[in-house]
């Protein structure tokens, strides 16, 4: 699986207030043409800020359930 | 006029994230009987002979969906009785803001509309949408109802089927009627990780709040609540499960 997912940004939705990229506490986001895009994937925590933020809705983290690995336990 | 209200508000919401999720793609055609009976792979017909199946073939028809088409919706008139063999689909209800209610996920080998050719009542209980691509196959509610009627086997198998969902909404409904939503989130949690769900998947928090009767804020802060716990921890995209047990007494408060 990959281990450096993204948040996902939805042009339909968004609606360009900027919001996300004000909030974002790792400057990940930044505004181009209008939207905001990732433009600092290195630098997303994916904290959720911007999916908590974004009054549209535009904005989705997916999340994976899964057991603590024996490396972890130890 | 509550039927339109709702349906007004999902499709307010949806069709603004997808466009397309209103046009309905139909492919393939009648089928015609085959040995074996393109219902061997229905689970609930699973252990019928081809030959009592093929009576299903003479009146059911092949249907594709790509993903978030919507196969069904809540309150449409005479809907067909679906199959799906290869796919997964989504059952929801929705209010008239477009929040969902998550009824339940579909698979291959799973029916859905069966009690619209048995009840009074016409009119589809809740809208389903393709989750990928789906392939279902259809048969009209008067055909089926009379399939069922002249082949003993067929009704027995479709009375266990509606039995099961029974027990299902069941559980659901005492799940949203007297467990918390800490104890529905827990036990959310719990099943994914037993992997009592047949496909290990991806969900967003919105997702989650869907299937377990709340919004996706609250899902955020219990969330939040069960790292501060020591109930899971979360580190990106991973809900890694450190507390399975406090989960469980979570989902028994």
């Amino acid at each position: 699986m990959n281990n450096w997912m993204l948040p996902t940004i939805s042009r339909d939705l968004c609606t360009g207030c900027g919001l996300c990229i004000t909030y974002c506490p790792t400057s990940a986001v930044e505004k181009i043409d209008q939207y905001p895009v990732i433009a600092h994937p290195e630098a997303c925590a994916y904290c959720g800020t911007c999916e908590d933020i974004c009054p549209a809705g535009a904005i989705t983290l997916l999340y994976q359930i899964e057991p603590q690995s024996t490396d972890e336990k130890t | 006029m509550t039927g339109l209200l709702r349906l007004h508000g999902w499709l307010k919401k949806t069709t603004k994230q997808k466009p397309s999720k209103l046009d309905i793609f139909y492919e393939g055609g009648t089928i015609t009987p085959s040995t074996p009976s393109h219902f061997q792979n229905v689970a609930l017909f699973a252990d019928l002979q081809s030959a009592v199946l093929q009576k299903l073939d003479a009146v059911a028809w092949l249907k594709t969906y790509h993903d978030a088409q919507i196969i069904m919706l809540e309150g449409e008139q005479k809907a067909p009785v679906f199959f799906i063999v290869e796919g997964t689909a989504r059952a929801f209800r929705a209010n008239p803001e477009g929040r969902e209610q998550t009824l339940i996920h579909l698979h291959s080998g799973d029916g859905f509309n069966i009690p619209t050719a048995f009840s009074r009542e016409t009119s589809a209980a809740a809208t389903v949408i393709a989750v990928g691509t789906v392939k279902l196959l259809g048969i009209s509610p008067q055909d089926f109802r009379r399939v069922v009627s002249e082949t003993p086997e067929i009704a027995l198998a479709v009375l266990g089927n509606l039995s099961d969902k029974l027990r299902h909404f069941t559980t659901m409904t005492h799940d949203l009627s007297l467990r918390s939503v800490r104890g529905r989130l827990a036990k959310f949690i719990l099943a994914q990780y037993q992997g009592k769900n047949p496909k290990v998947r991806r969900w967003t928090q919105e997702e989650i709040a869907a299937q377990i009767g709340t919004v996706r804020e609250v899902v955020s802060r219990t969330l939040r609540a069960f790292v501060r716990d020591n109930l899971i921890e979360m580190k990106r995209q991973h809900i890694i499960v450190l507390d399975p047990e406090g989960l469980k007494n979570e989902t028994e408060v």
